[in-house]
């Protein structure tokens, strides 16, 4: 696949964006840029609106209110068509994970080449590389029901790191994790990072965001800080 | 090219999930498109049969014993449609009667006068006209003077052919009901497979799948459907095909007639509509339940 990364420049312009369930603002007013090749953490409490934030981001569903650019593409005007396109370009690791029940490890993640329509030789190797550097690759047959939440979640990043994508979604990517496992995962995404990707970052574990260069805080669907984390490391692993 | 074979990889596991699914789909479509078969097979037996009748049609002109007779015969063959003309005099025409009569052509001994008139049998050339030749030449031989009445089978030609003209208009009406109904039941099952595939679908979706990388192997799964219920009523068909002619040449006789298979075109349109309603089930089934 060819990649669609950008140098510089806001990968991402949110403008006064809000999204309402029914009555209920998950999201209120927020504004933003974030630059292509930045690593953003979004954190805050649970139901703050992270999942939200990053839903509107992938296209899931539409805002309520204001205007989101990625790639200088306004979301609001684009036509169907386009639309998967621009998720190609988007490497997403769901909360939930959304595997393919009654599709193997292998077929989950190549899934996403395949639909991109990538060489089918290019698209074996790929998925060998991912699930290894996940090390999930003993276990490409398997389905996702008989896999572990931690399982699960690697099969997941390394889905979302198969199609090349200029941005990495990561909706609590290490939430099932043991710490061994989570800083692995973390370690793989601070690659992607360093090669150029920009990635956001949802996680409520302090201890990713220690040091961290710019963490967006959500409150009741606001955003109350974007900045760097000034806070003391709790512990050594970071960014 | 890659691509078709990953979508039917796909579509044949589908298929294998959902087999029975599928299997039961595929004998009512196969159902629906064995009647259409069987009638249009009767009505290409039945036309060819009328086909054979007709190119023998025969036309009896019974003369007045008073008219012209025999010298009729110049206008008669000058009629259209007619292929030859035979003279049959009153002593032959009692001749004939009393060979039919056998034992009991004593009978005909005691007329003291031949009643029987003077007739022409005509012999029609229908190649390439309808019965309504037929009826045309007799009309055009009744009006001449000297003919006293024509004789041929117009009833029960113009009935037959009627009827032939009927069952093929039903025919069609009902083969584009069924097809309609195969569609509605292609669509469906596929609804239902759409259905179970539902999330599958919807992070197909998420993670960038175009709606064509998505529909491929559901329309795969149509046509296959369809294709094997045409196969299907191909296969039933012309096996009761096979039994009834070797019945008929064992025994049964048509008079030599040998019953005839749909033609090529007819039984392969057949099964290119059975997969077309595969794709137009599928379609159907996009159209309505394909939103995001
Ligand atoms: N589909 C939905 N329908 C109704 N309400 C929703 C829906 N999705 C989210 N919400 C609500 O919006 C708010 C924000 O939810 P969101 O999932 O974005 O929170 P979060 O920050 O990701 O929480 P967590 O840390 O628990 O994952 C919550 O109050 C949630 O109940
Ligand atoms: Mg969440």
């Amino acid at each position: 696949m060819e990649n669609q990364r950008q140098d510089s420049g806001p990968v991402i312009r949110m403008f006064g964006v809000g999204k309402r369930y029914g009555a209920k603002a998950a999201l209120s007013e927020v504004s933003l840029e974030i630059d292509a090749g930045e690593f953003v953490f979004l954190t805050g409490p649970s139901g703050a609106g992270k999942s939200t934030f990053l839903k509107l981001l992938y296209l899931a569903e539409p805002p309520s209110e204001g205007q989101i650019l990625l790639a200088g593409m306004n979301l609001a005007r684009m036509g169907r068509r386009q639309l998967p396109r621009l998720r190609r370009s988007l490497g997403v690791v769901f909360q939930d994970y959304k595997l393919i029940a009654t599709r193997n490890v292998y077929e989950n993640v190549a899934l996403v080449l395949d639909a991109a329509g990538a060489d089918p030789g290019y698209t074996k190797k790929k998925v060998r590389v991912v699930l290894k550097k996940v090390g999930m690759e003993d276990r490409m047959a398997s389905h996702p029901p008989a896999l572990s939440g931690g399982e699960k979640q690697r099969v997941a990043v390394a889905r979302a790191l198969a199609g090349d994508p200029a941005v990495v979604l990561a909706d609590e990517p290490t939430g099932s994790l043991d710490p061994v496992s989570a800083g692995i995962i973390m370690d793989l995404l601070l690659d992607f990072h360093r090669a150029g990707g920009t990635v956001i970052l949802a996680t409520h574990d302090d201890h990713l965001l220690a040091g961290a260069r710019r963490v967006l805080v959500l409150d009741g669907g606001r955003l109350v800080y974007d900045g760097p984390n000034d806070l003391p490391a709790p512990k050594a692993r970071r960014p | 090219m890659r691509r078709i074979f990953r979508h039917l990889a796909r579509a044949l596991a589908d298929i294998r999930e959902n087999l029975l699914l599928h299997a039961l789909a595929a004998s009512t479509i196969g159902i629906i498109f064995l009647l259409s078969g069987t009638f249009s097979l009767a009505i290409v037996n039945l036309s060819a049969l009328m086909d054979r009748w007709h190119g023998n049609a025969r036309i009896m002109v019974y003369l007045d014993d008073s008219g012209p007779g025999r010298l009729l015969e110049g206008n008669l063959v000058s009629l259209p449609g007619v292929k030859s003309v035979t003279f049959i005099s009153k002593a032959e025409a009692l001749k004939a009667l009393s060979g039919n009569l056998g034992p009991q052509a004593g009978l005909l001994a005691n007329l003291d006068e031949n009643p029987l008139p003077a007739a022409f049998e005509l012999s029609v050339d229908l190649a390439d006209q309808g019965p309504e030749a037929v009826a045309r030449a007799a009309e055009a031989a009744g009006a001449l003077a000297g003919v006293s009445d024509v004789e041929y089978g117009r009833q029960w030609l113009s009935r037959f052919t009627m009827f032939i003209r009927l069952a093929r208009v039903a025919a069609l009406a009902l083969s584009v009901l069924f097809l309609v109904a195969a569609v509605f039941i292609t669509a469906s099952t596929i609804r239902l497979v759409l259905y179970n595939r539902a999330e599958e679908i919807s992070i197909m979706r998420l993670v960038g799948a175009t709606e064509g990388f998505i529909r491929a192997p559901f329309y795969l799964q149509g046509m296959i459907q369809g294709l094997a219920g045409g196969l299907f009523a191909l296969a039933v068909l012309f096996s009761f095909f096979a039994l009834a002619r070797s019945g008929i040449s064992g025994g049964l006789t048509l008079g030599g007639f040998t019953p005839l298979f749909l033609p090529v075109w007819a039984w392969a349109s057949g099964l290119a509509a059975a997969g077309g309603v595969g794709l137009g089930g599928c379609f159907l089934t996009f159209i309505r339940f394909g939103g995001r």
